[in-house]
């Protein structure tokens, strides 16, 4: 994992973003690390207790589309998942992008759920299914920003 | 991260016990257990998750499609949820009307004929 800041404190002055990287490969076992990342990342950019599980349902949703599920006919390399997790001034981002080639696409039953779930929890998201011009494979992403405080 | 299964009976129901996460990785041992339940002649089971600290949309998919292989065999399969988080998902998938959900076994299997 690697996490790369720009600018300086977490409080006061212009917004600052925050980075962090996580490469996995793209299995089915794995997707709890990338539960777990954005977990602590959405902690740290101070999102509530139902905030950091949306997240983590949400990041699931989004990276379930790019692996293999257990006990698949399919062969090979599964490829690798590159997961950036950005956040500044309430907001975080998450782009899952694969490297390798995509898995068959989930069922329209799992697909509807799916999509209820990431319109219900996220503020944004969206996907490029087929390839991009340099050279990687499928792209997710989303958007949430932090709830505001209760007035006092 | 690991998933876990326990079958009790309650009233002649058989109850599905579930620990852990349900998601791409685990959902498939779900979908046999609750294969397994229906092979061994069960008309009406009860999944309980209350021990369940996430569920996505492949274990939804996985209860969706049980739901209809029980409900086809004239029965029924009913959930025991107490968790906010999945409590929350059933409600924004719609599915909370779809599964007969009760705060306890006890409930879920009152009245339930196997």
């Amino acid at each position: 994992m690697t996490r790369h800041a720009t600018g300086g404190g977490h409080s006061g002055g212009p917004a600052v973003a925050d980075e962090i990287e996580l490469t996995i490969p793209a299995r089915a076992e794995l997707l709890s690390l990338a539960r777990m990342t954005v977990a602590a990342v959405a902690a740290r950019a101070d999102f509530d207790l139902e905030g950091i599980e949306d997240l983590r349902l949400a990041i699931d949703e989004l990276c379930s589309r790019l692996v293999r599920p257990a006990g698949g006919d399919e062969a090979g390399d599964p490829g690798v998942l590159r997961l950036r997790f950005r956040w500044a001034d309430g907001e975080l981002e998450v782009t899952c992008r694969l490297h390798g080639a995509p898995p068959t696409p989930v069922d329209d039953q799992e697909r509807y759920l799916s999509d209820r779930i990431l319109e219900a929890l996220v503020d944004a998201h969206g996907a490029e299914e087929a390839g991009v011009a340099d050279g990687a494979g499928a792209r997710c992403w989303l958007r949430k920003r932090r709830r505001a405080p209760e007035p006092a | 991260m690991e998933v876990r299964f326990d079958v009790t009976e309650h009233a002649g129901i058989p109850v599905l016990a579930t620990a852990g996460e349900i998601d791409v990785y685990t959902a498939p041992r779900l979908r046999e257990e609750l294969l397994e339940l229906a092979r061994a002649g069960n008309a009406t089971v009860v999944v309980d998750l209350t021990d369940v600290s996430f569920v996505d949309s492949t274990g939804l998919g996985v209860l969706v499609s049980g739901l209809k292989r029980f409900r086809e065999a004239g029965g029924d399969l009913r959930l025991v949820v107490t968790q906010p988080q999945i409590l929350k998902v059933l409600e924004i998938t719609g599915l909370s009307s779809v599964f007969s959900v009760h705060e306890t076994a006890l409930a879920a299997t009152a009245g339930a004929r196997s």
